[in-house]
């Protein structure tokens, strides 16, 4: 028997989690889950998709489970023309009473009676327990699932937020969101994925999103952590494309003590297109890792991935991209790039690239930059009576925009403001 | 305006300039000559006050007050102009937000109400004219991709914006076909004021063709060893520096 710490603290919450409503399939993957979980635990420093962040962190205390909480009465939930869901501890708790035709939102049980096959194809189909320890528990414990469906050829011009709001406590707490989002044929949405804390405790969002892009499809996913300076992240987020299916994420960690975000994407129809944006803005003793997977699985695809990020004081980032291109994917088209800006000499980034090709006939570049901020450009740009602190500002700024500039129109501002924002608070 | 004594700098602890002594008033066009490595642009640079420029000896009074105290912005902001031999090219940073924010430090720091943009966008099509240049060039990155010739309109496009007392112009002119070079020089001239001045470093004559210059000076091995007028400047593209380089040799 395996006695890692988090092991035997998560045990008895696993060994009561049999959901009863699960068809044999579900069930099934769920314990798989499980057992992956009560074998391995959480990965350590040995792990080679782990060498460069510590989890001891997570092992240090156990964290409950987080209990049902009240939405609580912020100013800024009142707005009621954004169009937004909003779950506290992981579960909804604020829907719009009319969401956009084409849209329909599900809870587990109401997926399970609505659309069964679709949910017994997809849920812990990918987003299961072999990436890691930390999605073998979320997938384990599975209850809060939430399921977004885009009905074929629905063209939403209003992005939609899911707004995850964690009520942190005095003890620690987990929670563990679950996220299905099933985008139809021809249709095209943005989707904003937001983490907030509420407070300044410690806490622990361990979350898991599977996201299907249907044929000839186009998704914008944001995904956004602003979550307290004590909490940590665990995401992972799995995607499939089918033919034609165009994949748009912004990975963007501004939040958090130590942030790890998984995204893998999985090219698998002929001209499918990945592009995998990342920014993170990082102070103090933040750590945030991105461990990115494109899997280029069939022929023509293309990705284009560009991770940017800032960091200050004592903070450190990973990048680990891997572009991994099976046989059968002749002609793809693979560009990544992770460039950083270090603000100071004791913040580290690691970046990684890996590529791992099969096929013959493919373009895959990669490169990576580390750089302080253009002393050349700041004496210019003092030289026309900027205050430096302006000037460091304005070039930041200009880093970040590379990434910002690509959003769609809707949010662009939004992000910019709030970049401007974390970036004015750290220089 | 500005008065420069005695001034030794020197560049990782090498001395560069070796006692310079110059005075401008306002009105005056004053060009700095001298041959490469004479130590031109470490005056420039230590004018506007670049990190890395030690002045070891000797003081700069600018309108009555010590310049050496000051940051570059400050020193920009009292009206000081460095237009660079080699324009920085800042990718992301908007041409027109630059200028614009520029504008609004100046102003804020003489006490005026900051520029809106439909303001500024009027002020700005009036210099775009003055240099020639397209009103797209404000919707690019700060010389990101510029010509050498548009980098150094652009220079005299935000000297012209923001109205310095005094105006270094660091070789402008090194790179510049004839065309671009008098556009250059007509957008310095039309700046020109009884109440402003400005210094032309350069290490042709032929700018001074087309902005007259009322002092001559030569720079050589870190010093002035000649001053004069107009004919100055004549007298190098007739006989070169190597006359110049004999005489300071022989002393």
């Amino acid at each position: 028997m395996n006695d890692k710490p988090e092991i035997l603290w998560y045990r008895p919450l696993i060994d009561t989690s049999e959901n009863g409503a699960f068809p044999a399939a579900l069930e099934a993957r769920r314990k798989a889950a499980a057992e992956l979980f009560l074998e391995n635990g959480f990965p350590t420093l040995k792990d080679e998709e782990w060498r460069f962040t510590d989890t001891t962190p997570f092992r240090a205390a156990g964290f409950s489970l987080a209990g049902e909480a009240e939405l609580p009465d912020l100013p800024f939930l009142k707005a009621s023309n954004e169009l937004r869901i909003v779950l506290v501890n992981g579960r909804a708790a604020k829907i719009p009473a009319e969401l956009p035709e084409g849209v329909r939102l599900f809870s587990l049980a109401e997926a399970l009676r609505r659309v069964p096959k679709r949910l017994e194809a997809e849920l812990a189909a990918m987003g299961d327990g072999r990436r890691h320890g930390f999605a073998a528990l979320n997938t384990a414990l599975m209850k809060d699932v939430v399921v977004l469906e885009i009905a074929d050829n629905a063209l939403l011009e209003r992005p939609i937020e899911l707004l995850f709001l964690t009520i942190a406590e005095d003890v620690p707490i987990m929670t563990l969101p679950r996220l299905l989002i099933l985008v139809g044929r021809s249709a095209q949405a943005t989707l904003i994925e937001r983490y907030v804390s509420i407070g300044r405790q410690k806490h622990w969002t361990n979350s898991v999103g599977e996201i299907v892009v249907g044929e000839n499809a186009s998704l914008f996913h944001i995904r956004v952590n602003e979550e307290n300076h004590q909490s940590l992240h665990t995401g992972f987020t799995a995607v499939r494309q089918e033919r034609s299916a165009v994949y748009s994420s912004y990975q963007i960690t501004l939040g958090g003590r130590l942030a790890r975000n998984d995204l893998t994407s999985r090219l698998e129809g002929e001209g499918a297109e990945s592009i995998l944006n990342g920014l993170y803005i990082t102070a103090g003793e933040q750590v945030v890792d991105n461990h990115t997977l494109l899997e280029h699985a069939a022929p023509h695809t293309g990705s284009r991935e560009l991770y940017k990020g800032i960091l200050a004081d004592r903070s450190r980032a990973v990048f680990c991209g891997k572009i991994y291109v099976h046989k059968a994917a002749q002609k793809t088209d693979a560009v990544q790039s992770n460039k950083n800006l270090l603000l100071t000499d004791e913040a580290t980034i690691d970046t990684q690239p890996q590529l791992e090709i099969y096929a013959d006939d493919v373009r895959c570049t990669h490169g990576g930059t580390v750089g302080q901020l253009d002393a050349d450009a700041l004496f210019y740009l003092q030289s026309r009576g900027i205050a430096r602190s302006n000037a460091k500002r304005l070039l930041t700024q200009a880093f970040v925009g590379e990434v910002i500039e690509s959003m769609p129109e809707p949010v662009k501002e939004r992000f910019a403001v709030k970049a401007g924002e974390v970036l004015a608070a750290l220089i | 305006m500005l008065t420069i004594r005695n001034l030794h700098a020197s560049v990782e602890g090498h001395e560069i300039l070796k006692g310079i002594d110059l005075q401008v008033n306002a009105g005056e066009v004053h060009a700095i000559m001298g041959p490469n490595g004479s130590g031109k642009s470490t005056l420039a640079a230590v004018l506007a006050g670049r990190d890395g420029y030690e002045v070891t000896e000797g003081t700069i009074t600018f309108e009555g007050r010590n310049l050496l105290e000051l940051a570059p912005e400050e020193r920009a902001r009292e009206g000081i102009f460095l237009a660079f031999q080699y324009p920085v090219e800042i990718p992301g940073v908007n041409t027109s937000y630059f200028l614009r924010t520029a504008l609004n430090e100046i102003r804020q720091h003489r006490g005026l109400p900051p520029v809106g943009a439909m303001e500024f966008l009027k002020l700005i099509r009036e210099k775009l004219e003055l240099v020639q240049m397209d009103e797209k060039f404000l919707k690019r990155s700060v010389n990101e991709g510029f010509s050498g010739g548009e980098k150094k309109r652009n220079e005299i496009l935000q000297m012209a914006v923001l109205e310095p007392k005094l105006a270094i112009l660091d070789e402008t002119d090194s790179g510049l076909d004839i065309d671009a070079l008098k556009i250059v020089a007509n957008g310095v001239n039309s700046l020109r004021r009884p109440d402003n001045a400005i210094i032309v470093v350069t290490h042709y004559q032929r700018l001074l063709n087309y902005i007259v210059p009322d002092f001559v000076h030569v720079l050589y091995d870190g010093r002035i060893v000649k001053s004069g007028d107009r004919e100055l400047a004549l007298h190098l593209e007739d006989y070169g520096y190597d006359q110049i380089k004999e005489g300071a040799a022989a002393v």
